[in-house]
């Protein structure tokens, strides 16, 4: 292409774009931003064009896969760049006044006046040698109040964002909170100058499900007190579904689709935004029903030339024109528009077709924990990370297993493969014979009977080895054969988990993190593993990624009859995956059942706010129930019922008082609960407004 | 320079590659038939025909890299041109310079000049006895540079095997190991040594490994932490998992990725260690001839006539210490900064 066309191309572009989206009354207004990184010299595109506007209390959300300019977009919106960062070309308008441009006393005062940012880990955000009274205090005298106005004014903001005890909370230090608390305070100090602008780049990313809710719940509310505008970034499309209006979704720097949030998500118009929707397991999809859609290829690399279409060499409705016309913006309705040349078949492209694996569940149990418990001592005082935990695993079987972070869901992992002994008398049977404590005492067929897949792969894989060299000594280790055979089952074994050969001779970082799980995976699989451990494989993982990976996994599953622990927070992963689910609570097992039943009918409370926490990826507004306070403390654990402190159908006189027993409501679905299944399908009545206390 | 034109061929092999995967993906799939058969296409992530060559070079470029960083760094450069000269000196001194250490400066009429300052004649000046200042300090490099890597080299070897057994066994051993070691640091090293000397005798040998001995602990420190942050990787579990012994863990798994603090643990020592193998010669310890060039004795026996505005003798083998030592740092931190980077 010469490159005339490609000015030509750009001015097309250019001229189209303004048409679209723009509002007069915007508080952000991003028109065509060009901003690239400059790399030795060479300044590499990362932003190829971006325009969008956010309204005054409108919630933008923008979407797309990591590397895809949405965090770049979000800190140019607040003029926050690398000094390597070039602005070639568009304007950044906020609170009518063009960001680009501003000296730094300007950008101080439009910073601490006109706009705000919340950022992804609020234990970085925040000092860890400052009190928070004094921290949040520091917002407010930035806008000129003394010492005494400002201590008040931050008492108050901490109250706006539903702190229930201000004053003790000023008092402490970072490192006293938990996560959720402290992001409350991010947001307090993000408010302090009532912000036209508030930015939040994935502010719940590192919380659980049922903190990450009432976090949401708190950014909700708050937008319709203040009016602000709110850009919101989030690779989770569950909570930009949840709150926001419009989403725009990003690609190699480019938006290729806009729209109101229903629209977008519920007819895509571009095959970009049908793949990442399609790769999710959502509507309640089993692996029985269907493999999970996946995007073939890599995100292009940040400066890749891109002269058409950026989304070209992945899309499955690729053709010449394609290759050779840029796609001019393409509008669908009022609000909702594409860049796509054949917008009008990417319906065609919505699933995969049936799966032809049977999933075969066996009768006899393989694994069986009974009356394990784990106990740490910390500080000279006993806790108890697991306690007396029952559990089977039948061949070929997947249990999922769900919980909070801090519920011993890793514990439990952890001591069932040997990593660290169980207390004396419980017992773990493999094939009805017990196994030793840990694996280092365990026989080699023990051993290679139970491997494991880690969440991080660049953790679980030695980075100064090569994939071939850490295969092989998995081979010869597990399996006891040498030389050629070795090399040959290591193929094999690449093969089955569909790395090309070429993979084989390189280190871990020289691979995308989906073939360094798929390594991970080899690894786990090298000796014919009886049950493989899954810790959150792919929640470091982008979408599109996870669903080959989860295809992989189920399809390994039915080949091999293997039986998985499969621990995720990530309840619709587990829904497709899993057979049955275990929720953990405080080290307890507090309900273990089919997955079905899991999800229809009556369940354990805990396991009823757990599933109500989630942001819906559908739409669909559940009841939410909140969670009170925060998790105890597992080495001082509540009396009676353990988590009877958050309950909201707690009896009083009874939950505090008798631990409940194990029942079974129903054949293969187990409670730990004294209500029956008439009192768990009352429905529950939610009293006032619940306050984030203190864990003490 | 030759690394200049490797980097624009591995360039080149990297680009041709990625045209030949792009031209593939082109002719590749002409109709798309739908709806998509993922499984037959997650997969091929830039496959190209070449790839293991790729992947070769790929390793290779990221070495470019690093040599390139290290090379274009004036603190490595400088720092090594220092060092290589020093060498040099210590290898073949009578290069430099046309005097021997305990050589009498003669002029063309055969007149000595004893306690001159720098001149056409002698440039660092001349000693008492007439020797020239600048042929012993050429010839004083010797001796540093045989004692001070040596028991610098031993001490990291000892260092890294502790480090490795107490960062990644943990438990007793540790506890044990990491009280022997905080005894050992809070002994004045130089007093340490003085006694161990006069006790043993002032060979070589004694020297050196006094000298390893009294920075082990040190050594072992820094390696225990980086070992122990190391362990919690889950590449150890795995290697656990799979049934694999410490000793296999932590010299097979764990110790490449620890290599390039022991490198820069070991420059470090060796300008430390150049520091006391001076130390202790200025305090008459030397395992040499009394006449012998060092720098350290050379420094003590001359400091004296400062005060007689004879600076000479005594100022320029001290530079001579200071130059090395502060080369040997430059390198330590530029080594440091690429490992890092």
């Amino acid at each position: 292409m010469s490159n005339d066309d490609q000015t030509n191309d750009q001015a097309a572009d250019q001229a189209s774009d303004q048409t679209v989206g723009q509002y007069a009354d915007a508080v952000l207004s991003i028109q065509d931003l060009e901003l690239a990184y400059e790399v030795r010299g060479v300044p590499r595109a990362v932003l190829r064009g971006v325009s969008f506007d956010v309204r005054p209390g409108e919630a933008y959300g923008l979407v797309g896969e990591s590397g895809c300019g949405k965090s770049t977009t979000a800190y140019a919106a607040m003029r926050y760049m690398p000094d390597n960062a070039i602005i070639q070309g568009g304007r950044i308008l906020a609170a009518g006044q063009d960001v680009t441009d501003m000296t730094r006393a300007e950008l101080r005062r439009f910073r601490s006046h006109d706009a705000s940012m919340v950022y992804q880990d609020p234990v970085q955000a925040l000092n860890p040698a400052l009190r928070i009274g004094r921290q949040v205090a520091e917002s407010f005298r930035i806008l000129g109040l003394d010492k005494k106005q400002a201590m008040l004014r931050a008492e108050y903001a901490l109250e706006r964002v539903k702190i229930a005890d201000p004053k003790r909370v000023m008092d402490r230090y970072p490192h006293q909170l938990s996560g959720g608390m402290l992001q409350r305070v991010v947001i307090a100090m993000a408010l302090a100058g009532d912000p036209q602008l508030l930015v939040l780049d994935e502010p719940t990313t590192g919380l659980d499900a049922t903190v990450e809710a009432e976090v949401l719940d708190l950014v909700r509310d708050l937008r319709h007190e203040t009016n602000a505008a709110i850009l919101l970034i989030a690779h989770n499309l569950g909570v930009i579904r949840s709150m926001c209006d419009r989403v725009g979704v990003m690609y190699a720097g480019k938006i290729v689709e806009q729209g109101e949030a229903q629209d977008v998500f519920e007819s895509p118009k571009h095959p970009y935004t049908m793949g990442l929707l399609n790769a999710i397991p959502r509507k309640g999809l089993r692996k029985t029903d269907r493999e999970l859609f996946t995007i073939p290829g890599n995100l292009p690399q940040i400066g890749a030339a891109l002269p058409t279409c950026v989304y070209v060499d992945r899309c499955p409705l690729a053709d010449e024109t394609c290759r050779t016309v840029t796609p001019p913006v393409v509008q669908v309705d009022d609000t909702h528009w594409t860049r796509c040349h054949h917008l009008d078949r990417v319906e065609s492209i919505r699933t995969p077709a049936a799966t032809t694996n049977v999933f075969e569940v066996g009768t006899e149990t393989v694994l069986e924990l009974s009356g394990v418990s784990k106990t740490f001592r910390q500080r000279g005082h006993d806790v108890p990370a697991l306690v007396s935990v029952d559990l089977g695993f039948a061949e070929g079987e997947t249990l999922g297993l769900v919980g909070e972070s801090g519920s011993g869901k890793s514990t439990l992992a952890k001591t069932l493969l040997g990593i660290h002994p169980p207390d004396e008398g419980g017992v773990i049977t493999l094939d009805g014979r017990p196994v030793r404590a840990t694996a280092t005492e365990r026989r080699e067929s023990s051993i290679r009977a139970m491997q494991m897949v880690f969440q991080n792969p660049d953790s679980a894989l030695n980075r100064s080895w090569t994939v071939r060299r850490i295969l092989k000594r998995t081979v010869v280790k597990l399996t006891g054969v040498k030389g050629k055979e070795a090399d040959r089952r290591v193929t094999e074994l690449a093969e089955a988990m569909r790395l090309s050969p070429r993979h084989l001779d390189m280190r871990p970082r020289q691979l995308s993190g989906g073939l360094k799980q798929r390594v991970a995976i080899a690894r786990a699989f090298a000796g014919d593993p009886r049950i493989v451990v899954c810790d959150e494989p792919t929640s470091a993982l982008d979408v599109s990624v996870q669903a080959a990976i989860l295809n992989l996994l189920a399809n390994l599953q039915n080949d091999e009859r293997t039986s998985y622990l499969f621990i995720s927070h990530d309840i619709g992963v587990v829904r497709y995956l899993a057979d049955r689910i275990a929720v953990m609570y405080l080290g307890r097992i507090m309900e273990l059942a089919d997955t079905d039943q899991i999800f229809r009918g009556v369940h354990h409370p805990y396991t009823e706010a757990l599933l109500s926490a989630v942001p819906s990826i559908d739409g669909e507004t559940e009841n939410r129930i909140p969670l009170g306070g925060e998790i105890p403390s597992p080495a001082n654990p509540p009396s009676g019922c353990v988590f009877h402190t958050r309950c909201h159908r707690a009896i009083e006189g009874l939950c505090e008082v008798i631990e409940p027993e194990m029942i079974e409501l129903e054949p293969g679905h187990w409670s730990k609960c004294h209500l029956t299944v008439e009192q768990l399908s009352q429905p529950v009545e939610i009293r006032g407004e619940r306050l984030a206390t203190l864990a003490d | 320079m030759s690394s200049a034109t490797d980097d624009e061929a591995e360039l080149n092999l990297t680009r041709r590659a990625t045209l030949e995967s792009n031209s593939d993906a082109l002719q590749g799939d002409e109709a798309p038939t739908l709806p998509v058969e993922p499984e037959d296409k997650y997969d091929t992530e830039d496959e190209a025909e070449d790839g293991a060559l790729l992947a070769a070079a790929e390793r290779r470029k990221i070495r470019a890299e690093r040599r390139k960083l290290l090379l274009t760094s004036p603190a490595f450069v400088i720092g090594s041109l220092i060092v290589a000269f020093w060498i040099l000196c210590a290898i073949a001194p009578g290069v430099f310079t046309q005097w021997g250490p305990n050589e009498v400066v003669r002029l063309a009429d055969g007149s000595t000049i004893p306690r001159t300052g720098p001149s056409a004649d002698a440039w660092f000046g001349t000693d008492a006895i007439g020797n020239d200042v600048f042929a012993r300090v050429i010839y004083g490099a010797r001796p540093v540079l045989i004692l001070a890597p040596i028991a610098a080299a031993l001490s990291v070897v000892a260092g890294t095997l502790l480090g490795l057994i107490m960062g990644y066994v943990r438990g007793w051993t540790d506890e044990i190991m990491s009280r022997i070691i905080e005894a050992f640091l809070s002994i004045p090293v130089i007093l340490l040594a003085l006694m161990v000397l006069v006790i043993f005798g002032r060979s070589r040998l004694v020297i050196i490994v006094t000298i390893a001995v009294l920075f082990t602990p040190v050594v072992t420190r820094t390696v225990r932490s980086t070992v122990m942050a190391e362990a919690q990787l889950d590449y150890v579990t795995s290697a656990k998992l799979r049934g694999e012994n410490n000793l296999y863990v932590m010299v097979r798994e764990i110790l490449p990725n620890i290599t390039s603090v022991v490198v820069v643990e070991f420059t470090v020592r060796v300008g430390y260690a150049i520091f006391t193998v001076a130390t202790l010669a200025f305090l008459g310890l030397t395992a040499d001839d009394a006449t012998s060039a060092d720098w350290g004795r050379d420094v003590a026996n001359n400091y004296g006539l400062i005060q007689a505005d004879q600076w000479w003798p005594s100022v320029f083998p001290a530079l001579a210490i200071a130059s090395l030592v502060i080369a040997v740092n430059l390198i330590a931190d530029s080594l440091d900064r690429v490992s890092k980077a």
